[in-house]
């Protein structure tokens, strides 16, 4: 073996040592902080309608800009469940004889834009349930660096995500 | 130094910096993911709480009287606790170190729980005999011991008023409803009652307001509930049935709202025509009926042109003794002296302004006394706080304006945590969760409409207001309290039902309340619209029958501080 042969392979090491780790641990943190940014905005977005039973387009666009200002871009999906405290209401998987079953439907992200763009609001009463989940779309650069000496396959690679959901406390109605 | 050496003296330098900053970093991401769970934690036990409260008093017609509703508050406070408890890991005794407040704010005043100083402190009784007892002076006041969690006694929305021969106060509401006593032109007066817009009544030769803002207001009505009575439990000693009561069958009957207590009059098993209470399944027959409760039952509810009729006397009077009091007559509560204000326009004048307006200039002032009681009040509270197991300094904070707008328009529930440890910092918050079921008062949004087709409707449901001939369907409307499921005997059961014999409960309509529809706005659009037309669509027939249900649902409601308006 001769002696550059180790000092290729000590250079190759000392690349990796003192410029990919020390890259791939800031990446690691500042996704870690984006993490944090998401998780913490979409927590005061569903809580924000939780407590006052109304989804505007103001709180809708500024979570969406909170969620810009981590640098990456990101999927919004949004679920409201609104009872149904209807008695009798038939269907297959309650049971139809017991008065005032307690049930949901549900409208999804589509449909509560084009709601939000149509109105500018959406007024959820007492008992609606909602909730909303967060996931990053691009490559982070902790990704790709990583991606550079591993790949993780499947659907679900995200690196960042934020959820959260609950019931409805209050009647959205103006007051 | 060769090369390598270097690059190992730089991992030696770098690694434990990464290994720190990585270390810090996740406690930092830590404690604030701690301080999210905590506040989402803290709104659903609040919101635990409301429900509490909500299911407690709904069902009760007295829920309203202070003894039952101490129960239900302390009942709604061990729920808050109880569900705070369960998601978090603290005791109720150590938790409450940390919740310097728990508001309870009522339609007319607000309860405070929290730590309160429950000893007589350098206190003599005496008699006409003498010193009896005497109770000594308390050295140590802080004394930590003497100190208990509570209910601290109820304070009204009230505000001093003072100017030539009146010196007065008025006790406001969440809503129109005020209560004033004091002197008056030199004479003492205490007096109750809603203010409305007097000009916007229309008054019949007998004195009796038949319309209000162009809405017609019906003379009479037909209250009735479905009830099901409770089966009786008849031991085998047990000879007669006591002559206070009756068997009833299930069924609708027909009701009556009679000095503050809801009668009901139908037929019992026996076929015999009976008035009677009714109280958890169980039916109290009034042996023998006075002859004005059956006269009050052949005149029917004429309670929505009562409220306005009474209104409408209640806002002259108000109008012509109060009129010009402004903001520059407000006094200190105890010592009667002047505040910084300088604004005389009048604050009670019911000629020019429209008092249910949320910018009147009523209630405007309304809403800065309500702000005001509750600021001062809670400040103290919390300030004054001492908890032996923080080093927190406990202190009011900010409410944001759209809280403050829940709170001056709900009965809410405001809960405060501070100075709860969570890693390297101290968990600081609130919450406000208004009440929106409640018997405490009827707002405008709290009546429901019913049309033949068995459906129940917001006033604002865009299918009543863009379609006429739908609103003519329209067969009656109450609080919607009542439109809650009932529980008696195990068996379930709705007040409101379409069919007497199918019993088929009144189903919730898709457009406006399953679904909150936000078309039509119901203060601007529905209830104060005096030109009975939206957009195009005539709302006659349903403002009509929406203000006579609101009306007489206000009157009917039992309140405890009421001195009547008798002018």
């Amino acid at each position: 073996m001769s002696d550059s042969f180790i000092t290729i392979i000590a250079i190759f090491l000392a690349a990796i040592l003192m410029f990919i780790f020390p890259l791939m641990s800031m990446a690691d943190r500042t996704d870690d902080i984006s993490q944090l940014a998401v998780q913490t905005a979409t927590t005061e977005f569903v809580d924000k309608v939780r407590t006052t039973g109304r989804l505007t387009l103001d709180d809708y666009d500024q979570f969406v800009s909170t969620l810009a200002s981590t640098g990456n871009s990101y999927d919004i999906e949004m679920t409201i469940y609104h009872l149904d405290e209807n008695p009798g209401v038939k269907v297959t998987q309650a049971d139809i004889t017991k008065v005032g079953e307690n049930l949901y439907y549900n409208e999804y992200t589509t449909q509560i834009n084009e709601k939000l763009d149509e109105s500018g609001r959406i007024n959820l009463k007492e008992g609606d349930m909602f909730s909303a989940t967060v996931k990053n779309t691009n490559r982070t650069i902790a990704e790709l660096l990583r991606g550079f000496f591993y790949s993780v396959t499947g659907n679900d690679t995200y690196q960042v995500a934020g959820q959260h959901g609950g019931t409805v406390a209050v009647n959205g109605s103006s007051k | 130094m060769k090369f390598q050496y270097l690059a190992v003296i730089f991992v030696i330098i770098i690694m434990p910096i990464a290994l720190v900053m990585n270390f810090y970093t996740q406690a930092q991401i830590d404690v604030i993911n701690k301080q999210t769970t905590y506040m989402a934690k803290l709104n659903d036990a609040t919101y635990d709480a409301v429900k509490a409260f909500q299911l407690n008093t709904t069902n009760s017609y007295y829920s309203s009287i202070s003894d039952s509703k101490i129960r239900d508050i302390e009942a709604s406070i061990n729920t808050f606790y109880n569900s705070l408890t369960s998601s978090i890991n603290y005791t109720k005794l150590e938790l409450q170190e940390y919740v310097p407040a728990i508001v309870y704010t009522l339609y007319d005043g607000y309860y405070i729980y929290g730590k309160r100083y429950n000893v007589y402190d350098n206190v003599e009784i005496n008699d006409s005999t003498g010193v009896v007892e005497q109770i000594e002076i308390d050295t140590q006041l802080n004394d930590v011991n003497r100190y208990e969690y509570g209910l601290k006694p109820f304070v009204y929305y009230s505000c001093r008023y003072k100017k030539g021969n009146d010196d007065f106060v008025v006790n406001f509401t969440l809503d129109n409803f005020i209560s004033i006593y004091g002197k008056i032109n030199g004479n003492y007066e205490s007096k109750s009652g809603y203010l409305i817009n007097i000009n916007d009544c229309t008054v019949n030769s007998s004195g009796v307001v038949t319309a209000y803002k162009d809405a017609n207001l019906s003379a009479t009505e037909n209250l009735s509930e479905y009830l099901i009575f409770a089966e009786k439990a008849t031991s085998e000693g047990e000879e007669s049935i006591p002559s206070s009561t009756s068997d009833f069958n299930n069924g609708e009957y027909i009701y009556i709202v009679y000095n503050s207590q809801k009668i009901y009059r139908g037929k019992d098993k026996g076929g015999e025509e009976r008035y009677f209470w009714f109280n958890q399944g169980e039916a109290t027959v009034l042996a023998a009926p006075a002859e004005e409760l059956v006269q009050a039952f052949e005149n029917k509810t004429q309670s929505a042109r009562q409220y306005y009729t009474d209104a409408y006397n209640f806002s002259i009077w108000v109008n012509n003794n109060i009129g010009s009091i402004g903001q520059i007559n407000i006094r200190l509560a105890n010592t009667a002296e002047p505040l910084e204000f300088i604004a005389t326009e009048p604050i009670f004048e019911t000629s020019n302004q429209d008092p249910e307006d949320p910018s009147s200039t009523f209630n405007q002032h309304r809403i800065a006394v309500i702000k005001n009681a509750i600021k001062t009040n809670l400040m103290a509270a919390i300030n004054s706080y001492n908890s032996n197991s923080s080093a927190t300094e406990f202190a009011l904070p900010e409410l944001s304006e759209e809280e403050w707008d829940k709170v001056v328009n709900n009965v809410c529930v405001i809960a405060f945590v501070q100075g709860l440890p969570i890693g390297g910092k101290y968990f600081n918050s609130y919450t406000v969760i208004p009440n929106d079921k409640n018997n405490e008062f009827v707002d405008v949004d709290s009546v429901y409409i019913l049309t033949s087709d068995g459906q129940y409707h917001m006033p604002n449901c865009p299918e009543l207001v863009e379609n006429t001939s739908y609103q003519d369907d329209i067969v009656g409307g109450y609080i919607n309290t009542s439109f809650s499921r009932q529980t008696s005997d195990g068996k379930y059961y709705y007040k409101h039902v379409q069919d007497r014999n199918v019993r088929s409960p009144y189903t919730a309509c898709y457009h406006c309340i399953v679904n909150a529809s936000e078309k039509y706005d119901l203060n601007d659009d529905i209830f104060l619209n005096e030109s009975n037309t939206i957009e195009g669509h005539n709302i006659k027939v349903l403002r009509d029958k929406f203000l006579t249900y609101l009306s007489r649902e206000k009157y009917n409601l039992y309140k405890t501080t009421s001195y009547g308006a008798n002018t």
